[in-house]
């Protein structure tokens, strides 16, 4: 081999090899990108479904607080410190402690399942969105009763009706957004290192309305 | 030229290459078929739930269907083969045209369930071509009532099916099986499935929505032109807001609601609730099917709300409500009485007119014990002025139907009971006869007026001029200073004209 079909192998294989690694480097990149995309996608999905379910079923809704008042009574969740955003509800409590069906007793037009409703909060802690449910039938340390993490990579989250924080008797459709920080943004891509900007959260915003089905 | 040794290693470098990025597509497809799929079920899920609510407004739509057969408003218990006479008459294992009859039990309650049959919906698009919704309806048993009134309520319980699609595989994030609780080899009672699925449950109270429902109802409008007008309320079955039952001024409550259609008038424009310029005192609720309230709401001490429709059907026809009718004439006395069940039926003979003047009355004797149920059925006109008039004593209920116009002035009808509930005046049933009707004086009608298809005008006149019920009519007025104290106990025993959503609620715990 001459030096000559020396450099002309060495040329053609490197740019073969950077060919290959470019090629690889895109695939992982979009690799990556589908990944986050679609993990992204299933977190919005989820909780926009569990905002969905919760208000849907409400008895009563309290914005910005981890207490809700419900037939003059108030129900409190105990949120940890370092929440940043709450947002509770009650909803009726349909099962007993066995998970038995409850039937509806009816006092002067005044629907009830149970003694007390079920108490529903949601809260933001570091990233993480978390749901904590409790059943007031249940003690405190059953599983059921414990706070759940339901999307980790949440920035914010808003009920936009300021009607929610009065009495809910004159609208009954609340909306409600989630926004994430993004896992992947090509157009922002240097903000969305830097976390928590405005430009980074840019097309995370995700939001529903929401009728009240309880509160006609 | 190659030496030996060097043969065949391009063709090696380009295979290991092509491989290599093979490999990373594959995977790269891969991780997007699961997450896709994964997605792809969430919509079943979603679907599911629209499916549920179809099974509920279905089974909604067939408790509506009896209220008001042959055109006119209906007793559903007495139509054969209704839902609500079969729940009310089959016992569990009975037999039903609406579907299967099964057994309800909670604690030592049993009670018949009507299961309807399988509710199948087309579905065009991705996914799957059907979806199913199974309902099952229970009439609320009557130990679970306190203060609630005599009429049923029922629960509603849907369950939505949507087939999924592809593998059965759960979603990528183990948060989404907390929520979601796809089925993928069993349904929730361990059956094997033959292929995965979203299953949503969702229970409703279907609560009855009766003639009594509101103190004013006014199909086109109601007119409230004087600010001395005051609509207020109480609740004849508590001490804490009656006295012994009856309407007590220190005790009144805020429930005197007010609603219209605000249908067009004859003039073609739509009809408008007019509270005066200086505002009517309504003790209650304000509400409009889009039209915005006239005059001043200064007075109103509930919300106003412009998103109100409910279809009233005209009153029963007393034609068929019973074939066998007593004849009387204006000269007779005293009528007596019957069980709810068989209720004494009386007709005007004659012209069918009904005018009772001067000291001229009629006196519905009370049963011995228990309470006496009557009929009147005015063929036209029913005209009571001066002390002319009906006395209707404690534990008596009468019915009126009035085809004609009617003029209640001075004491014309005395419920001495004073429970609005306790006498009830149904207007004609043929929605193209316009009727009027006149209530004043200084007469205390206690009643529920029921005259879809009908104006009615209330002018108070005097310090008694008050009156205690409900007006349900195509146009109402008030005149001068009258008052009008609606008792919310009435709307639990009156005529049943609709089922609302009173309680919705999804089991998000197992959906089965």
């Amino acid at each position: 081999m001459t030096i000559v079909e020396m450099v002309v192998a060495t040329g053609i294989f490197s740019v073969v090899m950077l060919a290959l690694i470019g090629s690889s480097i895109a695939l992982q990149t979009s690799f990556g990108a589908t990944e986050d995309y679609f993990l992204g996608e299933g977190d919005q999905l989820r909780v926009m479904d569990y905002f969905n379910t919760d208000l849907r079923r409400a008895l009563a809704v309290g914005l910005n607080s981890d207490t809700v008042s419900y037939k003059g009574t108030a129900y409190t969740n105990s949120v940890p410190t370092g929440a940043s955003k709450y947002l509770t509800v009650v909803i009726p409590n349909y099962r007993d402690p066995a998970g038995k069906t409850r039937f509806p007793s009816i006092n002067s037009d005044i629907i009830s399942y149970g003694a007390a409703p079920v108490k529903v909060s949601y809260y933001l802690l570091g990233a993480s969105l978390y749901r904590v449910e409790v059943d007031p039938d249940l003690p405190a340390t059953d599983p059921r009763n414990q706070a759940r993490s339901i999307a980790d990579n949440v920035s914010d989250f808003n009920v936009t009706d300021t009607i929610i924080v009065n009495p809910l008797i004159t609208e009954t459709v609340v909306s409600i957004s989630a926004t994430f920080a993004p896992r992947y943004n090509r157009t922002f891509w240097s903000q969305s290192l830097a976390s928590n900007t405005t430009n980074s959260r840019k097309g995370t915003t995700l939001g529903c309305k929401i009728q009240l089905r309880n509160l006609l | 030229m190659l030496r030996p040794g060097e043969s065949g290693s391009t063709l090696l470098a380009a295979v290991a290459t092509v491989a290599i990025l093979a490999l990373i597509a594959a995977t790269t497809f891969l991780s997007i078929t699961t997450r896709f799929r994964a997605n792809y079920h969430t919509a079943g899920w979603h679907d599911a739930l629209t499916s549920a609510e179809s099974g509920v407004q279905y089974a909604l739509a067939r408790l509506r269907s009896p209220l008001s057969t042959s055109g006119v408003l209906t007793d559903p218990l007495k139509v054969p083969g209704s839902l609500q006479s079969d729940l009310a008459s089959l016992s569990p294992g009975g037999t039903s045209t609406n579907g299967t009859v099964l057994s309800g039990t909670d604690g030592a309650t049993t009670f018949p369930r009507l299961q309807l049959p399988t509710l199948t919906i087309p579905h065009i698009g991705e996914g799957s071509s059907q979806f199913t919704a199974t309902v099952t309806i229970d009439a609320v048993p009557a130990s679970y009532f306190t203060t609630s009134g005599t009429n049923a309520w029922y629960r509603i319980r849907s369950v939505g099916k949507v087939p999924l699609s592809g593998r059965g595989e759960v979603g990528v994030q183990k948060y989404d099986g907390f929520l979601r609780k796809l089925q993928f080899k069993q349904d929730s009672a361990g059956a094997a499935l033959a292929r995965p699925q979203a299953v949503r449950t969702i229970e409703i109270i279907a609560k009855p929505v009766t003639i009594g429902s509101a103190a004013l109802f006014g199909v086109t409008g109601i007119d409230l032109n004087n600010h001395n007008v005051t609509i207020n309320s109480y609740d004849s079955r508590s001490a804490l807001t009656s006295t012994g039952g009856i309407y007590d001024p220190a005790k009144a409550t805020a429930n005197g609601d007010i609603v219209t259609d605000d249908a067009t008038t004859g003039s073609g424009t739509p009809g408008v609730i007019n509270l005066s310029p200086t505002g009517a005192h309504v003790y209650g609720d304000v509400a409009t099917n889009n039209t915005p309230v006239s005059g001043s709401a200064a007075n109103v001490s509930g919300t106003i709300t412009q998103d109100f429709y409910q279809y009233l059907p005209p009153p029963p026809d007393p034609a068929i409500v019973s074939t066998v009718w007593t004849s009387i004439s204006s000269s007779v006395s005293s009528l007596t009485t019957g069980t709810q069940t068989a209720p004494t039926r009386y007709k005007m003979n004659g012209f069918g007119d009904l005018t009772l003047s001067g000291n001229s009355g009629i006196n519905v004797i009370a049963p011995t014990s228990g309470e006496g149920y009557a009929e009147i059925w005015v063929p036209r006109d029913l005209t009571l002025t001066g002390n002319g008039g009906f006395n209707i004593p404690a534990h008596v209920h009468v019915t009126f139907y009035v085809d004609g116009a009617v003029k209640i002035a001075g004491n014309g009808v005395v419920n001495t009971s004073q429970m609005p509930s306790n006498v009830i005046l149904y207007g004609n049933h043929d929605p193209n006869v316009l009727q009027n009707m006149t209530v004043d004086g200084n007469g205390q009608f206690a009643g529920m007026i029921y005259a879809p298809s009908a104006t009615v005008s209330v002018k108070g006149g005097g310090s008694s001029g008050d009156m205690y019920g409900s007006i349900f009519a195509n146009n109402i007025n008030f005149v001068g200073a009258t008052s009008l104290h609606y008792d919310s106990a009435q709307g639990d025993v009156s005529s049943v004209v609709d089922y609302r959503i009173g309680s919705w609620y999804e089991d998000t715990t197992l959906a089965r």
